[in-house]
Parts: structure tokens; sequence; C-alpha cells
């Protein structure tokens, strides 16, 4: 379906045997094999990046058989330019409104076996999808994703997110994927059963938390997720405060409308039943505790107690260093530590807000925003 | 996704639990389950990782002891096995309410369980 690429040069393809990638497709002299993979990508308004994107995926060491941006009702020039790079593009015929929505669009026109779901801001490292489609061996493995890291490292609030990735990337994820229960397939880059899609109808807009929903409901039905760390995706982050409240606003609302929605599936899921409870105890719990008994103590009894915002660096420096040591980032990582206290303490303080909103004043976020 | 606070709380000890309990399985796996092989890299980072954060925290508790006389001492008037009671409650409480969660859940889990 994407039959050139930026020097638009012809392909040409090699049956390989079984088991293994499908084809071999000759790119720009090299060749590289192809595997039974559609890509889609939805997108609104990102002709800023949606370049950097495409050309990630055709620069893949496994293409995927098909590439479709969905345009999800852009102003921009965003179909222009993934329609040069040489890719397919589906048009809605009006907004979706969601990220779920386009997705779900894109659903009928995908013909293989497995789905890639790619945000449009996520550029993906030389053998990421190689790494996942590698991973899809059990018929009961249902979906896959990778390591997350922010593309761009900059701003406070992009700082923050990139000490929050390394440090959960490197420590919880791989002891849910241990466990057989990675909590989220992250809706930014995963790879897909089509079958599995097709079963639960796509990408549900129920919640605005859409791929915490379709990892949850996989459990449930007994199917397997896995986390590959060598799967590296490079999303773009909230670069200042009002797009980082939007996107925090989004999951933690997204958070809650899950847990109420699975609660009773959730408690036949060992081991995700307690990685949830554990979450909602600290992020509902001692979030109060860190926004008022923290600094209430520190004013009325000392002021030492205001160590309590620091005194589990520890368990944030540690995990960061070691991934941010063998990426050759640990100046970075190290100067980036102070804006993910400051994250944290938004982070629980929007968490606080959306728990009191979903549950007190029964107002349900229904509207998505783009965190971008 | 990480929601409210990550990497505090007792999320952080649940996770350093989780991975105590990492060798003990692989052995389980590895004796019970044929075809099994030691996932010895990926256990041992993780321990690595883990022992790394204790350390880390056994060092930030002696610096604010050091630093701000926080610490208990055996002269304290409580005397000296209480000084070392003093000083592992914040972790014997966490631990405790980590347990007590980690058990109604289960509980939960049990009585939620449909009947065949």
């Amino acid at each position: 379906m994407f039959g050139k690429k930026r020097q638009n040069q012809p392909a040409e393809r090699v049956s390989v045997e079984a088991g293994e990638p499908t084809e071999h497709l000759t790119v720009i002299g090299r060749k590289v094999k192809t595997c039974p993979v559609t890509v889609i990508v939805p997108a609104y308004n990102e002709a800023d990046c949606i370049a950097d994107t495409v050309n990630s995926l055709l620069e893949q060491s496994l293409m995927p058989e098909a590439i479709i941006v969905i345009d999800d009702g852009s102003t921009d020039k965003t179909a222009e330019i993934c329609r040069s790079l040489g890719v397919m593009v589906i048009t809605p015929p009006e907004n979706t409104g969601s990220k779920a929505g386009a997705q779900n669009y894109a659903l009928s026109h995908i013909k293989t076996e497995y789905t890639l779901a790619l945000d449009a801001d996520t550029t993906l490292q030389e053998d990421a999808l190689e790494a996942l489609y590698n991973a899809m061996g059990s018929p009961d493995l249902v979906a896959a994703c990778g390591f997350v890291i922010p593309q761009k490292v900059s701003t406070l609030w992009e700082r923050g997110r990139y000490v929050e990735y390394l440090m959960a990337f490197t420590f919880y994820k791989e002891i849910q994927e241990y466990y057989e229960k990675p909590l989220i397939s992250s809706g930014c880059f995963s790879l897909f059963r089509t079958e599995y899609l097709q079963q639960i109808k796509g990408w549900s807009l129920r919640t605005m938390a859409e791929d915490m929903d379709l990892t949850w409901t996989a459990y449930q039905l007994g199917k397997k997720v896995r986390f590959i760390p060598s799967a590296i995706c490079y999303p773009i982050e909230p670069h200042n405060f009002h797009f980082m409240r939007k996107q925090l606003t989004r999951w933690a609302h997204g958070f809650i409308q899950n847990v109420r929605l699975h609660r009773k599936g959730l408690l036949q899921v060992p081991f995700l039943r307690s990685i949830v409870t554990v979450m909602c105890w600290d992020a509902s719990i001692a979030s109060i505790f860190y926004l008022t008994a923290l600094p209430i103590l520190a004013v009325t009894v000392s002021p030492l107690f205001l160590l309590g915002y620091i005194i589990d660096l520890p368990m944030v420096l540690v995990p960061t260093l070691v991934k941010a040591y063998s990426r050759g980032e640990t100046w970075k990582a190290l100067t980036s530590i102070p804006a993910f206290l400051v994250l944290r303490v938004v982070n629980s303080a929007i968490f606080l807000e959306a728990l009191f909103k979903e549950l007190v004043l029964k107002k349900t976020l229904t509207t998505y925003e783009k965190g971008h | 996704m990480n929601i409210g606070l990550p990497g505090a709380g007792i999320g952080g000890l649940y996770y350093l639990t989780c991975t105590a309990i990492m060798p003990f399985k692989e052995l389980f796996l590895t004796l019970t389950k044929p075809g099994h092989t030691f996932r010895y890299r990926l256990v041992a980072t993780q321990l690595s990782i883990a022992a790394g954060i204790v350390f880390g925290l056994l060092l930030i508790y002696q610096l604010v002891t050091s630093v701000f006389g926080l610490g208990l001492t055996v002269a304290d008037p409580v005397g000296e096995g209480s000084a070392l009671f003093y000083a592992l409650l914040p972790i014997v409480v966490s631990l405790g309410l980590l347990i007590l969660i980690l058990l109604l859940v289960e509980l939960a889990a049990f009585l939620s369980k449909k009947p065949k």
C-alpha cells in the first residue's frame, strides 16, 4: 500500500519461509523483510510531526504491509504530507471526536493478521516493530507494547515525564511483564492481533483511557498482553502546563472510569487486581496525605516534615539512572529529577480533582482533548 | 500512564516485594515447569535495582539522621531497643498496610467468585 519512500524508489518483494516475516522488500537499495502488519495512525492537525512518524515507519528493519493514516478532519496539511510520503490516507465523513473513533474507522480497512496502533506524534526506533512482531507467538497473546521515551526533553513538563517514563518502564513495567500482567498496552504504540480487535469491536469509547480498557478486557477474556522493552518509541509529550493538565486529567478520569467499569472483572485477574488496588490507594489516600498532611505538619510541627517530599527519592532515582546510564543520558536524567517532583505533585492534585468530579459530583469526563 | 503518586506510597513497596519474590518464583518454575530456564539476567537486573533502592533509602535515612539529628539515639529516654523500633516503624506500618490491603483484595476476589 505504500509503494514508495521519500526517494520514490520501487520495492521488490521476495518470499521467505513460513513462521518468519512473510516477504522481503527492497527499499532504497536495502533489502528489508515485511510482516503481516497494518499500521494505523490516527491524526488530527499533525502536520508538524506526521512526516517524522511516517518516515520512522518507512525506516523499520521489518516493514509493515500497509500504513494507513486516518485524517480525522484536519484543517492543516496532514493528509497532503502523508500522501507525498506514499502512505494511504483515509478520511472519515466527519471528525470522529476521539483517537479511538478514528482507529475504529480504520478497522474495516485492515486485512492483515496484526494491527499496529501508533500515535501521529510518535516515532519508532528502527527495530521497534520487529521486536514487537517477534514477540507475538502464542495465539492467546493479543497485544504487545514497548518502551516509551519522550522525543523532546526540554521544558519542565517534558523533563518530568522523561524521568517518570524511565522509572516506570525500567522497574514497574518490567515487573508487571514478569508477572504476565502489564497494566496497559500503551495507546501510543501497541501491536494487536487484528482478530482480537474485531472480536471486541475495536477501541471502546466508553472511557477516556481506551488503551487501559482494551488491556483489561483482554485479561478478563483470558488473553495475554506483553511488554517488550527492546521495542522503543518516542512520543511528543505535553510541553507546557496547559497541555499537561489536559492529558493528566484525561488519564485520571480514564483510570477511575476503567476501575468502575471493570471492578468485578478485575477481581478475577490475579496480580492485576493487586496492582490496581495499590494504585488506587496511592493515588487517593496517599495523595491526600502528600498534599495536605505533609504541609500541615510542616507548618504546625516542624519544617522537617517537608523532607517527606524527597525521602523516597531512591525509588525514582535508581531505576531512572540505570536506564539513563545505559542510554548515555545520566546528566539529562539527573537534572530532570526536580521536574519530576513537580510533575508528581501536579499529577496527584489532578487525580484528586478527577476523583471528586467522578465520584462525588458524578461529572464524568466524556470529551476527548489532545494532550499536545 | 502513571496515576497519582508514581514512585511514592505503598506502590513502591509493593514492587520491591514483587522483585524479592522473583528469584523464588523463577526457581519454582525451573524445577516444576518442563523446558523453563531460569531467567538470570532479568531477575538479576530487577534485584539489583531493588537493592539499589533499598540501599538508597538507608543512605537517605543516615543523611537525615546525621544532618538534621532526627535519629533516635541510645540516649533517647525510650531506650536502645525502642530506638530501633521507632526507626523501623515507618517500614513496618507501610508493610502492614500493604499486607492488609492485599489481603482485603484477595478476600474480595474470593467472595466475588461465582459458584460453579
